[in-house]
């Protein structure tokens, strides 16, 4: 009736296409009519609007907020409609979607429908939209249908069954011999589709299928379906692996296909499964081997004329299958190589692309010439082969484009480097390719190409001189220093260029030229990482170039080196010292001072060259500020880090990871760690980077080594005594923290001194030098044979290769293992895309389900049980909260009860604390002298263990029995505990009251304090989205407690620090001071009530600052505190609300409710029960710490709600989250089993109507344990 | 596994788009454009087979598509599926919208959105090929189109050309 005036999917897409110009603001007005007619109790419009809506969803339109109405329209009855809603499941629902638990009796009632049709868009449907639950509940209702009368469904029903059982392992085995009974289906496409599920099931768990072979095997030698043929063949590809006697039996058929089909796509996947299954690679007797290597032959020249076809889709598969025989048969795959070749110049990038992938495969000593020739090529733009196919556009810019020109570089530096450089005989000329690629490239590979230049540096001893020259030419590059276009240069190879001139200075023609290139102007421009590189390097190749000058000490060297220290000193500065990156400021300054130092040495004066008896005028002594530096940088040779290095560092005896970290005073771990982290680091970069200038002057194998010993040797020693020790101090001191003169400060200065003594100052002399490059020239010229080939190439010249030894630790030894890896990695693949591709499914499950064991007879899938009424759903949900409130409370009750005995009993134990047994029960009172004794004493170490147990209970007791008579008086009515609570008499929430914060303490005073809003504020809190008339005011009660034993604490004043955000307010308004009337008894406690007004904005980290200043034996002394406010201070104690005003009060002010903040808590994992232990959170970050209070309660979640005195309103959700999902109360069952395995967590979600508000909540409870 | 189908123009704008897998709508339009650009650049002597999707990944999987005048048929398979089956399969399934539209063309695709879903369920069913042969695929779609048009719905049926 109303079809008339209203709008169709039809005139939608009429309205699209008549409104391109403005399409996006036609469709928004589409959707919010759509979002009418939804609301409109009409099946037709809302059926149309769902269609509609769908379509919208294909141009990217959101459409998850109507999947309640999808499912209305889903179960209407007439089926265009139904057609309509499944689609647009379909095409909007993923497993998240919480409407998907109503459609369970929906789809068992379409399943069971006389109808196939219908049957068939739920089955589509269901195979889209299947969740575990949907999968559990509806498997025996499918299975039962795999007999179903008409053909068209059981194969549906077939595909479906893979689907659930993706979701459903379990059904899997329950069906399994149903599904196999297909496979006689006397209909070919059931069969079809049934083979079809057994291969998808094949290819996650073969072994289980091994025993349908037979089936199969008749199969493939009956039918004529060359669909089904593929995938039966593809099936038992991935059966052979696991039966090779299969091999046997297949290899006539297969032949006789490939020989035989006329069908190209039998025959391609025939060959592929020959190599897949690896029914080439038979071992076994004669003439098996002979008719496998007769196969293979046949089967790589069949791809070969695949390779010749024009087919260009044969062309590209042949590729496929190569690659894949590659591994076994290289030397059939190297027949070929002249027609692969061909195929990288291919017009195709695909076929490029698959022909890489082989190519890299086939590269080997004697053809990476050719091949990285081949691939250089490719990246220049005017290039022969290019010509021939330059008339073809597109394939012109797909050469240019970034991607692929980074892929290609990433192949030839993969094929190079691949194995140690395996493949490499001429490092020089690798060397210049990779120079050539930093100019070509195009896009940028400046880390990679760094890299390398970094690794064959270091590594390949050989060509460093070289590669220092070529380093050289690199650093004069303007294309680099100056780049035109920032992002597409390899300016980072600058990094390698810089680092390896520094680090190997010696070989530097001409070290101040070198200098010169380091600090020109354009070097200022270049990335801050870069150069930071760069200013270590001028400081090596200074130290090594001035060093280089005590050998001829004369005037002219004096000059010079004046000179040269004020250039650099100059240009360090002007370049590097105003840089914003604090790295590049920092080694800038460094270098500055360190140049200064020398300025200064540097005699000023020209020398005198005196005339002595001899003929010859002697040379004057040279200044000793020359040598310096050099030992800085020079002393011992960096050698590359072996690969396996790292693994090879034994444990130490004794050590245990896993074992308490605190036993250490935390200065020494310290100190041990950084020695470790540093050589750590050293072989995770491959380069021994951090070696570098790192430890100063100190030998740096050696001094290692000999500090190893000693702490070994002294090592259980020094343990003893350093327990003795702090036993000693924590006897005398209760607060730990002592200056006393054994303090490990001193012993360490102690160790600093020895590490000074054992410096060894070496003279290295230039000699050593001149001599090793004159013996390797001398090497060079030795070899007749090398230098041949040097003229005959016009590559730069070829020296032996000379690999730097590999470092390794000193009691390592070389396994077998490490020789079966280094075998291994010479069959790595060239990593192409990632393991995961983001539409792959996760499969996993399948692998644990076996199929040998027979199914028992209790064992049957599963029945669902009838839909409850929402009434009763709501009733039941209620009904178990309240049961489970009820046990937890009752083993919470156990064990404080226990925990009670316990604490009661170390209270004993413990000195003076002769207190500790009242404690439990005057745990509120503020007297409380111990309560400095839960001040953590600093922030790491661990609070000692008599302190762990006492805290939980002296902050929960009174907490605790207030719930207990809650939960007991709820527990009898029937409804659940947060429900009654709120309906009858809604009286405002208490919250516990904040006392006894810790603070902070020394020798003589300690301070704790408690917080809550003034009284005066407290009658004027601001209402609900209105601003508040004046500041608040929190009244602060500062407890000082005197720690000293005999004397009493004088003229005890507090100033608070100039703050923006707090000052003195309410009866101290005003004053700057508040002074203390009286003194302080020794051991006694003084609060001093403090008025602070807060003139900031109420945040995290929110921080009242001051100073204690006391008078004790005449002198005056003081003690700074810092103290946060915490948001919840201002959290008002309001009357509860109900479940209704709650939801309509975040729906009413949606709007307002902008700010959000959530936070992941981790529940410990004690041996206490999940839901115990939700509640105690619940309660916790609720009443504890938030100071709002629960609002409704379901299973697994409970929402909250507050309010602040500026108005500021606080809702909340908390749920338990298991393993990254929201646990729904249909999964109960299983809690109970996973809780154990499985680390808890909780997510607290809150929403505010103001941001850095509910963030400073949010940060409170981060900081509280839970539990 | 067939993990996606996608249709869509010459200039890129979606015809039909179909995951296997639930997979949010944003990731939908990336994958479609990222897919489009590089297709549309591949003249059509080239092979039929897509190099070079960054987003996709995972080793195996491959993009197979044919041109059909204005209509691009994407398939995003894994490698239980034949190449050259798949590509087969492309003609299966625009021969059966052929047989079912009389002459298909992108207008046909366009107002009938929702059959040519019904079709390729016919087709594919949870990313597994359901039927090859075009007359069963045919007869299943109209048979369910004999039970759409009972209901005199309100949705128009027939084509606006």
């Amino acid at each position: 009736m109303n079809g008339l005036f209203t709008h169709t999917l039809t005139d939608l897409i009429r309205g699209i296409r008549q409104n391109k110009k403005n399409e996006q603001a036609y469709i928004a007005k589409e959707i919010a009519d759509i979002r009418l007619e939804l609301r409109r109790n009409d099946p037709d419009l809302k059926a149309q609007a769902i269609a509609k809506l769908t379509y919208l969803q294909m141009m990217g339109y959101d459409m998850s907020w109507a999947s309640f109405h999808v499912v209305e329209v889903m179960s209407s009855p007439k089926f265009l409609y139904k057609g309509i809603g499944y689609l647009g499941a379909v095409q909007s629902f993923t497993e998240d979607t919480d409407v998907l638990m109503l459609t369970t009796n929906l789809i068992k009632k379409d399943l069971a429908s006389s109808n196939a049709s219908e049957i068939g868009i739920a089955i589509n449907g269901l195979s889209h939209i299947l969740t575990s639950d949907l999968a559990r509940d509806l498997c025996a209702d499918l299975v039962a249908m795999l007999n179903h009368s008409r053909p068209i469904v059981r194969k549906k029903v077939l595909l479906v069954l893979y689907k659930v059982f993706l979701k459903y392992p379990e059904g899997l085995r329950l069906s399994f011999p149903r599904i196999k009974e297909r496979l006689e289906d006397p209909d070919p496409s059931v069969v079809s589709a049934a083979v079809n599920v057994i291969c998808e099931l094949a290819r996650r768990n073969p072994k289980n299928y091994l025993s349908l072979a037979p089936q199969l095997f008749k199969l493939l030698t009956t039918s004529s379906n060359n669909w089904m043929l593929i995938k039966i063949i593809k099936l038992f590809a991935a059966l052979t692996p696991y039966e090779p006697r299969l091999t046997k039996k297949l290899l006539p058929p297969i032949t006789t296909l490939i020989q035989t089909t006329p069908a190209m796509s039998l025959l391609y996947e025939c060959i592929h499964t020959v190599i897949s299954g690896g029914m080439l690679a038979t071992t076994g007797s004669g003439s098996n081997v002979e008719s496998a290597n007769t196969l293979a032959q046949t089967c790589v020249t069949k791809l070969r004329t695949f390779l010749e076809d024009p087919d260009q889709n044969l062309k590209y598969i042949s590729l496929l299958a190569l690659t894949k025989i590659l591994p076994t048969h290289p030397h059939l795959v190297g027949d070929h190589k002249d027609i692969i070749l061909k195929c990288i110049d291919d017009p195709d990038i695909s076929i490029r692309m698959r022909a890489l992938d082989l190519i890299v495969g086939m590269a080997s000593k004697k053809n990476l010439n050719e091949i990285v020739k081949r691939l250089i090529s490719h990246l220049l733009p005017s290039n022969e082969s290019e010509s021939s196919v330059s008339n073809n556009g597109s394939a012109m810019t797909a050469l240019m484009d970034p991607v692929y020109r980074a892929d290609i570089i990433r192949r030839i530096v993969f094929i190079c480097s691949q194995n140690s450089y395996a493949n490499i005989t001429n490092f020089e000329w690798y060397l210049a390719v990779l120079s050539d690629l930093t100019n070509v490239a195009g896009v940028n590979v400046g880390d990679l190409l760094m890299q390398q230049f970094m690794d064959v540096g270091v590594r390949v001893k050989s060509v460093r001189s070289y590669t220092v020259q070529l380093m050289m030419r690199l650093l004069a590059d303007t294309r680099l220093t100056e780049p035109v276009n920032s992002e597409d240069s390899n300016s980072m190879v600058l990094l390698a260029a810089a680092w390896l001139t520094g680090e190997y200075c010696a070989l530097l023609e001409s070290p101040e030229d070198t200098l010169e290139l380091l600090t020109q102007k354009s070097t200022a421009k270049l990335d801050p990482t870069i150069q930071a590189t760069y200013l270590q390097s001028i400081l090596k190749i200074f130290a090594y170039w001035m060093n280089s000058l005590q050998y001829s000490w004369t005037e002219e060297a004096r000059l010079s080196l004046v000179e040269m220290v004020d250039v650099l000193r100059n240009d360090v500065k002007e370049l590097f010292g105003r840089s914003p990156d604090l790295e590049v400021q920092e080694r800038a300054s460094n270098i500055s001072v360190i140049l200064d130092i020398i300025a200064e040495h540097v005699p000023r004066t020209p020398l005198k060259i005196t005339n002595s008896i001899s003929f010859a005028p002697t040379m004057p002594k040279p200044p000793s500020i020359l040598s310096s530096l050099y030992p800085l940088f020079f002393n011992q040779e960096l050698n590359p880090v072996a690969p396996k290095a790292q693994k090879k560092v034994p444990v130490p005896e004794g050590l245990d990871l896993e074992s308490w970290i605190h036993e250490p005073v935390p200065e020494q771990e310290s100190e041990s760690s950084d020695d470790d982290f540093l050589n750590e680091n050293g072989s995770g970069l491959g380069y021994g980077w951090s070696g570098e200038g790192a430890s100063a002057g100190k030998s740096k194998k050696k001094g290692k080594k000999g500090r190893d010993q000693e702490d070994s040797k002294g090592s259980s020693e020094a343990k003893a005594k350093r327990k003795a020790e702090r036993k000693e101090r924590q006897k005398h001191d209760p607060y730990y923290i002592g200056d006393d003169k054994s303090s490990p400060k001193s012993q360490k200065k102690g160790q600093d001194d020895l590490d000074v003594d054992s410096i060894p100052l070496v003279q290295l002399s230039m000699d050593g030098f001149e001599k090793t490059i004159v013996l390797r020239k001398k090497d060079k010229s030795g070899s007749k044979k090398k230098s041949k080939r040097r003229e005959r190439s016009r590559s730069p010249p070829h020296v032996p290769v000379e690999f730097a030894a590999e470092e390794m630790p000193e009691d390592a030894t070389l396994s077998a293992s490490d020789d079966e890896g280094k075998n291994g990695s010479n069959s790595k693949a060239y990593p192409g895309a990632n393991g995961r591709g983001i539409l792959d499914q996760d499969t996993s499950a399948l692998h644990q389900v076996d199929l040998s064991i027979p199914v028992g007879e209790d064992e049957h899938l599963p029945r669902t049980k009838p839909y409850m009424k929402p009434e009763e759903v709501r009733q039941y949900e209620d009904e178990l909260a309240q049961r489970r409130r009820i046990e937890a409370q009752k083993a919470k009750k156990e064990k404080k009860e226990s925990k009670k005995s316990k604490s009661s009993k170390k209270d004993s134990t413990s000195e003076g604390q002769e207190t500790g047994k009242k404690k439990s029960k005057k745990s509120k009172t503020k007297e409380e002298p111990l309560i400095a004794m839960e001040t953590p004493v600093a922030p790491k170490s661990p609070a000692p263990e008599a302190l762990k147990i006492e805290e939980p209970v002296v902050v929960e007791a009174p907490e605790k029995a207030k719930a207990k008579k809650n939960s007991a008086k709820t527990g009898k009515s029937k409804k659940s505990t947060s429900t009654k609570k709120t309906s009858k008499n809604p009286a405002p929430v208490t919250f516990p009251e904040r006392s006894n914060l810790d603070l902070t303490l020394n020798e003589n005073v300690a301070l704790t304090y408690d917080i809550a809003l003034s009284p005066a504020s407290l009658e004027s809190p601001a209402a609900p989205g209105q601003e508040p008339t004046s500041e608040p005011v929190v009244s602060v009660g500062l407890k000082i407690h005197n720690r000293n034993l005999t004397q009493p604490l004088s003229s005890v004043r507090v100033v608070l620090a100039d703050s923006f955000d707090v000052r003195l307010g309410g009866s101290q308004a005003g004053e700057d001071t508040v002074s203390l009337p009286s003194s302080i008894e020794p051991q006694g406690n003084v609060t001093l009530a403090l008025d602070l007004l807060i003139l900031g904005r109420v945040r995290y980290e929110l921080r009242v600052m001051g100073t204690v200043f006391y008078e004790l034996n005449g002198h005056e002394e003081s003690l700074e505190f810092n103290f946060a406010v915490p948001p919840s201070t201002f959290m008002l104690a309001i009357p509860r609300l109900t479940g209704a005003d709650f939801s309509k009060t975040l729906t009413d002010q949606l709007e307002a409710f902008s700010a959000t903040c959530s936070a992941t808590v981790q529940l410990s994992t004690g041996t206490s029960g999940q839901d115990e232990q939700f509640w105690d959170a619940v309660e916790k970050i609720t009443k504890d710490v938030t100071h709002t209070h629960v609002v409704e309660v379901v299973d697994g979640a409970a929402s909250f709600f507050g309010q602040s005195w500026q108005g500021y309103q606080v809702a909340g959700l908390i749920k338990v989250m298991k393993g990254g999902h929201e646990v729904t109360a249909e999964s109960e069952e299983g809690k109970e089993d996973e809780a154990d395995g499985l680390s808890k967590t909780i997510e607290v979600e809150m929403k505010c109507t103001d941001q850095s508000f509910v963030d400073g909540l949010v940060h409170e409870i981060l900081e509280v344990e839970l539990l | 596994m067939i993990k996606s189908v996608l249709i869509f123009n010459n200039h890129g704008n979606p015809r039909l788009t179909k995951f296997y897998q639930p997979i949010d709508i944003a990731t939908q339009q990336a994958l479609v454009k990222e897919i489009f650009n590089l297709i549309s650049k591949r003249p059509d002597t080239v092979c039929n087979f897509l190099e070079g999707s960054q987003m996709l990944g995972g080793r195996d999987t491959r993009v197979i598509y044919r041109h059909y005048a204005t209509l691009y048929f994407v398939f995003v398979v894994d490698e239980s599926e034949s190449e050259l089956g798949i590509l087969d399969l492309i003609q299966v399934f625009v021969e059966s919208l052929d047989r079912c539209f009389e002459n298909v063309c992108e207008l046909d695709l366009i107002f009938h959105f929702k059959e040519v879903h019904d079709i390729l369920a016919e087709v594919i069913t949870g990313g597994m090929v359901l039927e090859t042969d075009i007359g069963d695929i045919v007869a299943a779609v109209q048979e369910a189109g004999r039970l759409s048009k009972k209901p005199t719905g309100l949705l128009a049926q027939k084509s606006p050309f």
